[in-house]
């Protein structure tokens, strides 16, 4: 069931004072986005199954490290989601962003779970990404969507590691500096 | 390239996920006390949330999995743990002292035992090193700890001594009688370890049969058999109380 923003930051409220019910909840509003994510990453339903759980029993052991005035919920959670996939990741076998060409495109207007404030922020870093090389902005999409080292992308190109490394640090410098925070 | 900006351009690389994992887990390590390096990852985490959040379809996971992580979030912590490793213990001293004395009573307390022993509620296995040189922490006590709670169905694997090694994963096994290969109980990924469900076991063939751990590539073994030789052993046996800890059933 969908909890706007402030329902969730109470949520998880409840759930750093170990309220089983509003965890219930926090799950069933946003395990199908954590899923998504840890599926895509690590791309094994199997292994994603696990991860799953053990992100959300970090939810359940850290939910009082919730900062709102840090991030919205659904950001703190997909971190922790994404970051848990990311160190499970070894998969990473010849992906491409051919395959999945919904990653290169602006979030849809119609997304309900996203409020105004979320889809400006995804236009202004899409905005950003628009501005880097073609080459460029592809190796930043796939390392952020699937966890590429610097050594796999290296292997791509073929191209030297530190070249990798140069590329993604300037592309980075240049998205902070477009996005001006 | 001055400190900060190279602390900027780790940050920036941990976030989107191009370190390799013997770095990232030195700049998870170094978070905790490098407060310019965790507000980096803060900031950098907030500029490139929205790649994920757009990005992800949402995909329904499988209806069991909120079952087991609310039994992970009620299973016993580490000291219940060890509390009920030495009951284990005690209850396995008590099943061997019994046996001897009952190959000597009558045929009567003989089946007492036997159906103790036949009709166990928990069983419990301590899994020592097999393979390579044990610490001196690993010769005293287990790597891992394993219950099969009969009663909720559920085989809860934990880490005792075990140390996770970078870039490999530790696999539980299972060896029962009548059955040819080794069976796969799932990948134990970190200090948590794993449950599962002990429905595809008959409970008669649980008792008794041997446990082991293999080292594995991330994510496990990929053919659905051990890679190498087993690391550490262990044979399930009979307790005859029930784990610690609420349920949430």
């Amino acid at each position: 069931m969908p909890l706007s923003r402030q329902q969730l930051i109470e949520a998880l409220g409840r759930v750093a004072r170990g309220d089983q019910a509003a965890f219930e909840a926090v799950y069933a509003a946003t395990s199908l986005k954590l899923y998504g994510i840890v599926v895509r990453i690590l791309g094994r339903r199997d292994l994603a199954d696990e991860i799953l759980q053990e992100v959300y029993v970090r939810v359940w052991q850290s939910a009082g490290d919730y900062d709102p005035a840090s991030s919205s919920p659904i950001t703190w959670l997909a971190t922790i989601a994404r970051n848990r996939a990311l160190d499970e990741a070894k998969r990473k076998s010849m992906v491409s962003l051919e395959d999945n060409p919904q990653l290169l495109q602006l979030p849809g207007a119609d997304d309900p779970s996203a409020n105004y404030e979320e889809i400006e922020e995804t236009r202004r870093l899409y905005a950003c990404l628009n501005e880097l090389e073609p080459e460029k902005k592809e190796i930043v999409l796939l390392v952020y969507h699937y966890g590429l080292t610097r050594e796999e992308i290296a292997r791509r190109l073929n191209r030297p590691v530190p070249t990798v490394k140069t590329w993604l640090r300037r592309s980075l410098e240049q998205i902070k500096a477009c996005l001006g925070q | 390239m001055t400190e900060e900006d190279d602390i900027d351009g780790l940050a920036a690389e941990y976030v989107l996920g191009s370190l390799d994992p013997s770095e990232r887990a030195a700049v998870e390590v170094r978070r905790g006390s490098d407060r310019l390096l965790a507000a980096a990852i803060g900031a950098w985490e907030r500029r490139l949330a929205p790649l994920s959040l757009q990005a992800a379809q949402d995909i329904e996971p499988p209806a069991h999995l909120f079952a087991a992580i609310l039994a992970k979030i009620t299973t016993p912590r580490p000291q219940e743990v060890i509390l009920l490793r030495r009951h284990a213990r005690r209850w396995r001293g008590i099943a061997a002292t019994a046996t001897a004395i009952a190959a000597c009573l009558s045929l009567a307390v003989g089946w007492f035992l036997y159906q103790r022993i036949l009709e166990p509620k928990l069983l419990v296995a301590e899994l020592y090193r097999s393979a390579g040189t044990s610490t001196a922490d690993e010769m005293v006590n287990p790597a891992f700890v394993v219950t099969v709670d009969l009663d909720a169905c559920e085989i809860t694997a934990r880490p005792v001594t075990a140390q996770p090694r970078p870039g490999r994963t530790y696999q539980l096994w299972i060896m029962r009688e009548g059955v040819p290969a080794p069976e796969s109980l799932g990948v134990l990924s970190g200090p948590e370890g794993l449950t599962a469900p002990c429905r595809a076991f008959a409970p008669s063939t649980l008792a008794n049969a041997t446990l082991a751990v293999s080292q594995e590539p991330d994510g496990g073994s990929a053919s659905g058999t051990p890679s190498g030789q087993f690391a550490f052993f262990g044979k399930l046996m009979a307790a005859a109380h029930g784990p610690t800890g609420e349920k949430s059933r």
